[in-house]
């Protein structure tokens, strides 16, 4: 039938003469049929036992033993089809039904006569050809709309440019339904040109599952994705995507960064699932990513994590986290790490449509954590600590004693006049953020094009830290018949400044009982009383006096090229070329009165350094794509794509020093270079190309199938290995298509898994083949050159396997939401960097050893207990949570040297069979000695010792918290919205750095410095002194032992949201707006933790509340 | 059913394009796609691929030979000749205190060898890389070119072997069985087996006679260390010039000479050393009087004339600011015990390698004589500057009086070799071992040679640099540095 219809389409008489034909037996058939027709209820019990038989053969018993007469066409009704009989006390109906199949009515006249006939729309005279195009608001052309006529199993598909054709009763009611949009009902009333616009279902948008290349029913879809929306993320705040993706998805997590805070600069370590790799730094080159980053894309092509932080928000039209092997397979060799899919808003067509979005934001400092001692706190330590009691031996001793009496007692009236400085203040403030975003669209149906421009001023909490980004698009999009290409171009860039008041630790670190001033006012350079000190305590504020410069400044432009090509409406190509060209140069002044040239020549005094990277890449892919629906229940689709990609890294730095006083850091006023110093340089180039094919078939919408493969080819890796295949199989059973369910009680119910593997490629280059590069000096007999690096040609791809399996359901009208997922991950063999013997003369050699597993399980709940669409009154109840569990195996003492190097510079990691990455090792310690302050160790064989000994270290905890999640409640009421989003963190262990560095491990020197209350108030003093602290008299290094390791349970409000739609208001329509929203949001708000522990190291953490308006004209 | 057809065909047109433009794509991107040649750096393949790309691996050995933590400062001017108490460092604050007094497990002491292995092990590599490309590529020199670069190569990596087993390796007179360092001839990401140091020994002398076999037609027999070829009449490139700065066939059998003496085949020995002295002493002829002496301003301090070999080391002067300047502090410079000083040169000022390397200097504050050998010199067209000298031919004189038999003929090298000197011949009763001994601690100042001539000979005591009189106590734990931890600790 389907065939018959794709040929009408072909619009030629010739073609419509066995139509009309066809239309007019039919009609022929059922006009005799239907005038003698009647319903009746008669029910008849049979049994009939035939074995096999033709239908014919089947028919005729029946009929003898039921005492009926059928009416049917044998050309409709193939009798000589071969069924099984075999009923007992079965209705007559039933039988026929069951023998004739499902295509055909079977119907009982009241005289006897049993008619069978096919199951077709009813058409009369009145049947006519209706014909039309579909579309989106936007004016894109839908294909593959399901379009059926109502109260009839009869229907047709939109083709590749949205064409439909559909012959239908003149009064009939078409029933238009598409993924991700309303369904519309339209009357024919004769038409026969229908055009159709779909409007688009918001909520609906989650069911398309956006991979980046294809875009896919998630309904048919068998891999673990989440889509979120731009209203989702801008729900939950307006800092940045990666920010509010956190809360959105439990597998999407940011590792906190405690030394850097909230500084507005910082790049946080993201993972989607756990680890896959051995992070050891030096695995990188120069311009390689964090190889446990996911892969992030924007409008089809990889991109930073830096651009993804920059992007502003309102360009965002949707977020698609890839987690399994069946969805991120399509990015092989490096979705090893999941995949975050970014695509930005298109332009729409018709008449100009205006969009402004401000964001505000205030961030307060959040120094709850920091516990430091008083004035008076502190030099009480100081002299319990015997700061003020002479070491000497022999004669001197009275003599030193004196002077430092006397400083004490000076010291001791400047505490008691009430000298109390509270340092952390000093170089912060509360932080603006202020940012505007502008977007125009409009066009016709031929061209459309849409425009924007952004802005942000985000200003930090310390003094002097900002970031300025700002970005212009400018898109086009032309289409005609068979051919769509569009073009987009965006310019974007920022300006990153760094605090001139240095680390936040010089302030934490900074003594109490000094004043910051001397008497005029003025800041002195160091901190004293008495001049006794003298240049020992540097002013912490003084450098900010100062003019100095740490300024990174970065231009980019991004072009993407795509055209698609539809050939007809089973096929289709499309090609794409991107180009991006980027330009980042950082700028660092120190001047020449900066403190750390205490005690270097003035020639050398002040520093100056400048870099600058430069980027080029392009990326081209041509994708050929086929869909067809056989026999109606079998759909089937196929990619075939090819893409080369080539990217082009330089980078050139120079430093000068020694700057005359006064000085404005303009390089040409310095001295000289860096004496023996030489430029600094870095260049690489990358080149990779893949081939995928994609396949996806569905039966019936109740079973689905996806197979992925890709080929990867990379310069990364071994010259012998420069090709690697990458594959995921996924399977997915859609039960509520199977069994039938009632739409309204589950309206989704599947279970789906795959498997597959994916690579990684966030390692360095060329590690292939040998390189030479140029030796320190020419000689007499010219250049020299040496091998920079070993070839090993070996060298296996890292490759991860990955299997998933996962529940998704929707039921009682989308009321209750979920997903669960677990999943498994192995990466074997991973690539680790390792030192061999020096003989060899090759260090930090790649090689592949081991394996890291990690199994995981998330879940997504969300229930509405009040779901009022009608009112526009919904209450969503979120829960979502997140565990994994990561192992390593099989490195068979490969990596004891890296052990080695672990134990000597205090480092928990170990690289041990069976043993997790995040498993923290250190020595167990049975608390402190109350007899005499020693700390009491366990050697691996349970004896106590005051030995400490790194042979005894043990796994004493890990990282990764148990369980981890968020807690929301979203609720609206009509045009008001609010909703609470609260992070849980269970059972994950950390090493507590402020008991290991501001509590312990204060050294002779370090006593000067402020520490935390607890150094004064939880250590040993004195015999019978029951604490968990050494000897407040004990200055030796403090091995990591089990006692500065605790368990962290952390509760965070980590977004409190509240919004206002103004739509039909009359002051709305005066201004010109045809909405206007305002949302009012604060993020990380609070914290309650179960570890007492700085936090912020070098910048401190912020509290935020800020406020956004969305106006559209 | 004909446009069905049509239509059909047309399909299978764009079927075939299609797939046609993929493969089309396949195919470009293929290898040759992703063969890609860094810009600032050089595949191996394109460097091994010309005659210029070849030599530039060679000399780059050789520039890397005078890196500071091998032949351009601790195998020559401080480390090893610390370890012979050439200098004086009395107390902790001293710099080189710790390398002094053998305390090999101290950390700045452990770092220092832990760089000469490294580094040595490093040039070794690049050597047998070198080598083993020589094959791969071959056919890019001329057969005549290949074997004196290959030559050159293999002897160096005989070097490198001979002076990391006189360092890291146990004495050999008393102990040559014991288990000494790996002998590296593969570039390759794989341990090498530790082996006994007369099997390195072995290993070594079979490495020098295969260079010697190469380097047969080495153009120095013919031509001498020339400073012009410029491919006339011999055909060659003024690669092949200053053979004096390149491992020769006369380096080649003075290593040979060397090597044979410290396994203590003293027939062996004497042969190579005489081929050297007699073949060779056209070419390297005896450094004139006059131009250490007379040329006040450019005095050839390293004499540079007998130099079977030597480095170029561009940071000859610089080394020697900061390890012999006069304006070093006392804690940092290196300079002898001044009585010390003036017994080894037995106060003789005729021999001019005393009173012009070392002059009591008019910056600094110093009183006493400090080292100038290397210091730099006025007038910087001179062809010795920057030279750093590595064998030279008095080793060759005095490994023959060593080894020679007939004791006439041995005092006569050793006569002849003190003549040029400044020193008057020794007469027939003279303890000849004993002035071979201070003709050595004359001779080889800043070229590392003595603390190997001590190990050598096993003597249970050496005197102390930091005292005009006194002796120091040797043995296997002074003598014998051990291996680095980044050897092995990773061996396991």
């Amino acid at each position: 039938m389907k065939k018959k219809f794709t040929t009408i389409r072909c619009g030629t008489l010739i073609n419509q003469v066995p139509i009309i034909l066809w239309i007019m037996k039919r009609t022929l058939i059922l006009f005799i049929l239907f005038s003698s027709l009647s319903a009746s209820a008669f029910s008849q019990k049979i049994t009939v036992n035939m074995g096999k038989v033709t239908l014919y053969e089947a028919l005729k018993g029946i009929k003898k033993e039921a005492q009926v007469d059928f009416f049917y066409s044998d050309r409709e009704l193939n009798v000589e089809r071969v069924v099984i009989v075999d009923y007992k006390n079965t209705d007559v109906i039933n039988i026929v039904s069951n023998l004739v199949g499902d295509k055909f009515n079977v119907q009982l006249a009241n005289d006897g006569i049993i008619l069978i006939t096919p199951v077709q729309p009813t058409p009369d005279q009145n049947t006519i050809v209706v014909k039309g195009v579909v579309k989106n608001e936007l004016g894109e052309l839908l294909p593959g709309v399901n379009i059926i006529l109502k109260g009839i199993n009869y229907g047709t598909t939109s083709d590749f440019d949205g064409n439909y054709l559909i012959n239908v009763d003149e009064n009939s009611i078409l029933v238009f339904s598409y993924v991700g949009y309303h369904t519309l009902e339209v009357e024919v009333k004769g038409r026969t040109k229908i055009d159709i616009v779909l409007k688009q279902n918001v909520k609906e948008l989650e069911e398309v599952v956006i991979t980046g290349i294809v875009n896919r029913d998630k309904k048919s879809f068998t891999g673990a994705t989440k889509t979120v929306t731009r209203e989702q993320l801008r729900a939950v705040g307006n800092l940045n995507i990666v920010q509010s993706l956190k809360t959105l998805d439990p597998s999407f997590v940011i590792q906190e960064s405690n030394t850097l805070g909230s500084n507005p600069n910082r790049l946080p370590n993201i993972e989607v699932r756990g680890k896959t790799s051995i992070s050891n730094d030096d695995l990188r080159d120069e311009f390689g990513n964090s190889p446990n980053q996911p892969l992030f894309i924007l409008d089809g092509f990889e991109t930073t994590l830096r651009t993804i932080i920059d992007l502003d928000m309102n360009r965002v039209a949707s977020i698609t986290i890839l987690k399994d092997a069946s969805s991120t397979a399509l990015y092989g060799a490096k979705a090893a790490n999941g995949v975050i899919v970014v695509e930005t808003v298109k332009p729409t067509g018709g008449k100009i449509q205006v969009t402004y979005n401000s964001d505000f934001r205030v961030e307060i400092p959040d120094l709850s954590d920091y516990n430091l001692m008083n004035s008076t706190q502190k030099l009480k330590y100081e002299r319990l600590s015997r700061l003020w009691t002479s070491e000497s031996l022999g004669s001197d001793v009275i003599s030193e004693q004196y002077i430092l009496d006397k400083q004490y007692n000076a010291t001791l009236a400047e505490v008691k006049r009430g000298v109390d400085t509270y340092w952390l203040n000093e170089p912060l403030q509360v932080g603006t953020t202020l940012g505007h975003s502008l977007y125009a669209s409009g066009g016709d149906d031929i061209v459309t094009f849409g425009v924007g421009l952004n802005y942000k001023n985000q200003k930090g909490v310390m003094i002097g830290s900002d970031r300025e980004t700002w970005g212009a698009s400018f898109n086009l999009n032309y289409r005609k018949d068979k051919l769509n290409i569009s073009n987009r171009l965006l310019i974007n860039g920022y300006d990153a400044n760094e605090s001139q008041y240095g680390s936040f630790s010089n302030f934490a670190n900074a003594n109490p009982y000094f004043r910051k001033t001397d008497e005029n006012g003025n800041i002195t350079k160091y901190l004293d009383i008495d001049d006794y000190w003298k240049t020992r305590n540097v002013n912490p504020l003084y450098n900010s006096t100062l003019n100095l410069k740490d300024n990174s400044k970065s231009t980019n432009i991004t072009n993407n090229l795509q055209a698609i090509l539809t050939l007809n409406s089973k096929f289709r190509i499309q090609s794409n070329l991107q180009l991006n060209k980027s330009i980042t140069t950082s700028e660092r002044f120190l001047p020449p009165g900066h403190t750390s040239f205490e005690d270097v020549s003035y020639l050398e005094s002040g520093e100056y350094k400048n870099q600058r990277m430069d980027m080029f890449s392009y990326n081209l892919n041509v994708m050929a794509s086929y869909a067809n629906v056989f026999k109606e229940k079998h759909r089937f689709t196929a990619n075939l794509r090819a893409e080369a990609q080539d990217r082009t890294n330089k980078k050139l730095g120079v430093e000068a020093v020694g700057f005359p006083v006064g000085t404005n850091g303009n390089p040409s006023f310095a001295f000289s270079y860096k004496p023996d110093s030489k430029p600094s340089t870095a260049q690489s180039k990358y080149r990779r190309v893949n081939l995928l094919s994609s396949i996806n078939y569905v039966y019936d919408q109740k079973y689905l199938f996806d197979f992925t493969y890709r080929i990867d080819g990379s310069t990364v890796f071994g010259s012998n290995k420069k090709f690697s295949p990458f594959w995921a199989v996924g399977a997915g059973w859609n039960l509520h298509n199977e069994f039938e369910m009632n739409n309204d009680v589950v309206s989704l119910l599947k279970i789906r898994g795959s498997i597959g593997s994916t690579g990684n490629q966030g390692f360095g280059n060329l590690s292939s083949v040998s390189i030479y590069g140029f030796t320190q000096d020419a000689n007499i007999f010219g250049q020299g050159t040496d091998l920079q690096t070993l070839a090993n040609p070996n060298l296996d791809w890292q490759n991860t396997l990955d299997a998933s399996i996962g529940i998704d359901a929707s039921l009682l009208n989308n009321r209750i939401n979920t997903t669960f997922n677990a999943f498994s991950k192995t990466t074997n063999p991973l690539v680790v960097r390792i030192d061999l013997p020096s003989s060899t003369g090759v260090s930090g050699y790649p090689i592949n050893t081991g394996l890291m597993n990690t199994k995981g399980i998330e879940a997504i709940i969300r229930v509405s207990p009040i779901y009022n669409l009608k009112e526009r009154t919904i209450w969503t109840l979120g829960l979502t949570t997140s565990a994994t569990k990561s192992e390593y195996d099989d490195f068979d003492k490969t990596l004891e040297t890296l052990n080695d190097e672990g134990q000597d510079i205090a480092s928990l990691v170990r690289y041990k069979d069976g043993y997790s990455p995040n498993a923290m090792w250190a020595v167990q310690s049975l608390g402190i000695d109350p007899s005499n302050g020693l700390e009491v160790f366990l050697t691996k064989d349970g004896l106590p010792t005051y030995e400490y000994n790194v042979k005894d270290e043990r796994v004493m905890g890990n990282s990764r918290p148990t369980v981890e999640g968020v807690l929301s409640s979203n609720l609206r009421l009509k045009d008001f919205s609010m909703g609470i989003n609260l992070r849980y963190r269970i059972g994950g262990d950390i090493l507590n750095t402020a008991l290991f560095n501001s509590v312990e491990n204060i050294s002779r020197v370090q006593r000067i410095n402020n520490q935390d209350v607890r150094a004064l108030t939880d250590r040993w003093i004195s015999p019978d002194d029951i604490t968990s602290f050494r000897s407040i008299t004990e200055f030796d290094r403090t091995p990591v032992s089990s006692r500065f390791i605790q368990e962290e349970n952390v509760i965070l409000g980590e977004s409190i949201n509240f919004g206002y739609e103004f739509k039909d208001q009359v002051w709305i329509k005066n201004l010109g707006l045809s909405r206007l929203r305002l949302n009012a949001y604060m993020n990380e708000i609070f914290r309650i933790s179960s570890v007492k522990v700085e936090r912020g190291i070098n910048y401190p953490f912020a509290r935020s509340v800020s406020f956004s308006l969305n106006a559209y004209f | 059913m004909l446009i069905s057809n049509q239509k059909k065909k047309i399909m299978k047109k764009y079927l075939k394009n299609t797939i046609g433009l993929l493969f089309c794509l396949l195919i470009i991107s293929c290898n040759d796609y992703l063969d890609i040649k860094p810009e600032d750096k050089y595949l191996e393949e394109d460097i091994f691929s010309s005659k210029e790309g070849i030599q530039t691996v060679l000399n780059g050995v050789y520039s890397n030979m005078s890196d500071r933590d091998t032949y351009g400062g601790n195998l020559t001017m401080s480390t090893v000749d610390v370890l012979a108490q050439r200098y004086l460092s009395l107390t902790k604050k001293h710099k080189w205190f710790y390398h002094a007094t053998y305390e090999y497990g101290e950390g700045k002491v452990e770092n220092t060898f832990n760089a000469i292995w490294s580094k040595m092990y490093v040039n070794i590599l690049n050597m047998n890389n070198f080598i083993q490309n020589l094959d791969t590529y071959s056919g890019v020199l001329s057969l005549e070119e290949e074997n004196i670069l290959r030559g050159e190569a293999l002897g160096l990596r005989a070097m490198h072997h001979l002076d990391l087993l006189r360092l890291f390796g146990p004495i050999y007179s008393t102990n040559s069985e014991a288990l000494a360092i790996p002998y590296s001839s593969e570039a390759k990401a794989e341990k090498t087996e530790i082996l006994s140091a007369s099997r390195i020994m072995e290993l070594v002398l079979a490495d020098l006679t295969e260079a010697e076999k190469f380097l047969e037609n080495d153009p120095i027999r013919e031509y001498g260390k020339t400073e012009s070829f410029n491919s006339s009449s011999s055909g060659l490139s003024s690669f092949f010039n200053f053979r004096n700065l390149r491992l020769n066939y006369y380096a080649v059998k003075a290593l040979q000479a060397r090597a044979y003496l410290y396994a203590e085949n003293k027939v062996a020995a004497l042969e190579a050393a005489k081929v050297v002295i007699e073949e060779g002493s056209q070419w390297f002829e005896w450094t004139p009087e006059g131009t250490v002496i007379s040329d006040q301003e450019n005095p050839d301090r390293v004499f540079s004339p007998e130099i079977l070999f030597a480095v170029r080391n561009n940071n000859l002067y610089a080394q020697h600011k900061v390890l012999f300047a006069s304006t070093l502090s006392t804690e940092n410079i290196l300079a002898a015990e001044p009585k010390r000083l003036k017994d080894v040169f037995e106060n003789n000022t005729a021999d001019y390698r005393f009173d012009y390397s070392w002059i009591v200097p008019t910056v600094g504050g110093k009183i006493f004589k400090t080292f100038y050998k290397f210091d730099d010199i006025q007038n910087k067209d001179k062809k010795f500057r920057f030279m750093q000298p590595l064998i030279r031919m008095t080793e060759m004189y005095y490994i023959a009086a060593e080894t020679e038999v007939d004791s006439q003929t041995a005092l006569d090298y050793l006569n002849t070799a003190r003549y040029n000197r400044g020193l008057v011949a020794l007469e027939n009763d003279a303890n000849l071992q004993n002035e071979i001994l201070k003709e050595y601690q004359r001779e080889f100042f800043g070229e590392g040679q003595l603390f190997y001539y001590y190990k050598r000979n096993n003597f249970t005591s050496i005197p102390n640099g930091s005292t005009p009189n006194g002796t120091i106590n040797m043995g296997a734990d002074q003598y014998v540095v051990p291996l680095p931890l980044s050897e092995t600790t990773t061996r396991q």
